[in-house]
């Protein structure tokens, strides 16, 4: 699963692999709402993907049930700061925000 | 053990409550050790109920990063993901980006690429086979294991001139070639690492503190496995023929016979059997694809921007099924890198299996899934009869594990 900032919209890519067949889905999510339905009662073992999507891009997966905490992001990382994978996050922000300035 | 999802259903719906009331802060996890993970388990008594994962302590940020640097820099740059199976990563990475192109890769850097990948796989899962010896308490096959992999780590200094970091992927091609004068060294050290495997099989059959502690202990259905979406070694324990190399062939695999390796329990009994099998299928690959290696280039000549584009591939790591994309804008930079590694996909199994299993069980089943050894380091235990916390060291946790099963022995 694969996060693209995309400028007004993320894209949420699936990548499926069930025989033969080799498949990738993408999903435009508007960055207004950030809101998409969760596939983890689908497929239970996508529960960590989602929440490494919601960690890096702030997309939040509706009936995910982990949606509440954090899987990557330290515990330092500002709420107020954007999630760091979205382009308009500089890497120099990151780094003053989680006290790691060069 | 009943259905996945039923039991943490159980858990956390008096857990999530609790966990908020008692959430203990742990600080940064033991620097030593490379890859730290931190699991919340949470008991009844004696018994597993439910397992909270809390990863990310030694996320650099390499994704982000790779929107900074060019595209053969990026090679360098995720080989440094994982210092096991570094070659796979940076493997799986110019593979995507070669996925962007229409460069034709000189056979031959295809058939060095898959020798590469075998050495490799022989060194992880042999590594493995050590760390399971350690952690459920019989340190002689720690010992002979590693010995052993010295040899590995020997060869693939001898062919890439480095031990841990190959750095012989690049973009269209290898950077080194493998001198017709080190084949009949390669083959005759394959030969003897294959003898060695079917000799620790027979140790793992008969040997009691091993079977007493791997036999029937994360029973994993094939069911299970691939709700789970489990990976690589894990899910070939289980049953399921599911390889890479075989279902969707990469680099020169599609020419070299290659068994895929099954077992039916889905035990750490069968892992080791099936990781142990594997290395022989490795060194047969080897072999072969030593033999019948065709002469030629080993790389092109490519400028440094990439067509634009996004490209997504996977390849077999040691480890199990490692997934990258990649998306060009048409510049010398990559817009975006992704990388899924197969311990994050195989992290959802683990804390399904160890539910049910008693803490002397921990440290065997979560080497099972062959992670970075470090999440064994800093567990944090609750009780929840006597609402008891308190933390054990990866150590400590060990010596626990075997007491509980050889109470007579010091660890």
């Amino acid at each position: 699963m694969t996060g693209l900032d995309s400028g007004d919209r993320i894209d949420v890519v699936y990548h499926f692999w069930k025989g033969d067949v080799i498949a990738s889905i993408k999903t435009p999510v508007p960055k207004s709402s950030k809101h998409a339905p969760s596939i983890v009662g689908i497929v239970p073992g996508a529960i960590l993907y989602e929440m490494e999507v919601h960690d890096m891009f702030g997309v939040v997966f509706d009936e995910n049930p982990w949606m509440d905490r954090r899987l990557l992001l330290p515990d330092n990382y500002p709420q107020d700061l954007p999630p760091p994978l979205l382009k308009d996050t500089k890497p120099a922000d990151i780094r003053k925000a989680v006290g790691v300035e060069r | 053990m009943g259905e996945p999802g039923e039991s943490r259903k159980e858990a956390s719906a008096g857990l999530v409550q609790y966990s908020t009331e008692n959430l203990v802060p742990f600080g940064p996890i033991h620097p030593a050790l490379k890859e730290p993970e931190y699991f919340k388990l949470y008991l009844r008594g004696e018994t597993i109920v439910d397992v909270i994962p809390r990863i990310g302590y030694v996320h650099r940020g390499l994704e982000k990063a790779a929107e900074q640097r060019r595209w053969t820099q990026n090679t360098y740059m995720f080989e440094r993901t994982c210092g096991i199976c570094s070659f796979a990563h940076s493997l799986a990475y110019v593979q995507a980006v070669e996925g962007l192109t229409t460069y034709e890769i000189p056979e031959r850097a295809l058939y060095i690429r898959l020798i590469v990948a075998e050495l490799e796989r022989i060194h992880s899962h042999l590594l493995w086979a050590g760390l399971l010896g350690h952690w459920a308490g019989f340190d002689t096959l720690f010992m002979w294991v590693w010995r052993d992999r010295e040899i590995v780590l020997d060869l693939v200094e001898a062919v890439a001139g480095n031990r841990v970091h190959k750095s012989l992927a690049t973009i269209a091609g290898v950077k080194k070639d493998i001198p017709d004068s080190m084949k009949s060294k390669i083959v005759e050290r394959t030969k003897h690492l294959a003898d060695r495997a079917y000799f620790y099989k027979g140790i793992v059959d008969t040997e009691s503190t091993l079977l007493m502690r791997t036999r029937k202990v994360g029973n994993l259905k094939a069911e299970t496995a691939q709700k789970l979406c489990a990976v690589g070694p894990l899910v070939r324990a289980a049953g399921v023929p599911r390889d890479v190399r075989a279902d969707d062939p990469y680099a020169a695999y599609g020419d070299v016979p290659l068994d895929v390796v099954t077992r039916n329990d889905g035990d750490v009994y069968s892992l080791l059997h099936v990781r142990l099998d594997e290395i022989v299928t490795s060194a047969n690959a080897i072999d072969y694809a030593l033999e019948h290696m065709p002469k030629g280039p080993i790389r092109l000549k490519i400028p440094p921007t990439i067509p634009a584009g996004e490209y997504s591939t996977h390849i077999e790591a040691p480890r199990g099924e490692l997934f990258y994309f990649v998306k060009s804008s048409g510049t010398a930079i990559p817009e975006r890198v992704k990388a899924r590694t197969p311990t994050l996909a195989n992290l959802p199994t683990a804390l399904e299996l160890l539910k049910g299993y008693t803490m002397a069980d921990v440290p065997v089943v979560l080497t099972a899934i062959d992670p970075c050894f470090g999440c064994m380091d800093r567990l944090s235990f609750v009780d929840l009869d006597s609402q008891k916390k308190w933390s054990w060291t990866g150590e400590q946790l060990r010596e626990y594990g075997i007491k509980h099963y050889f109470p007579e022995r010091n660890a």
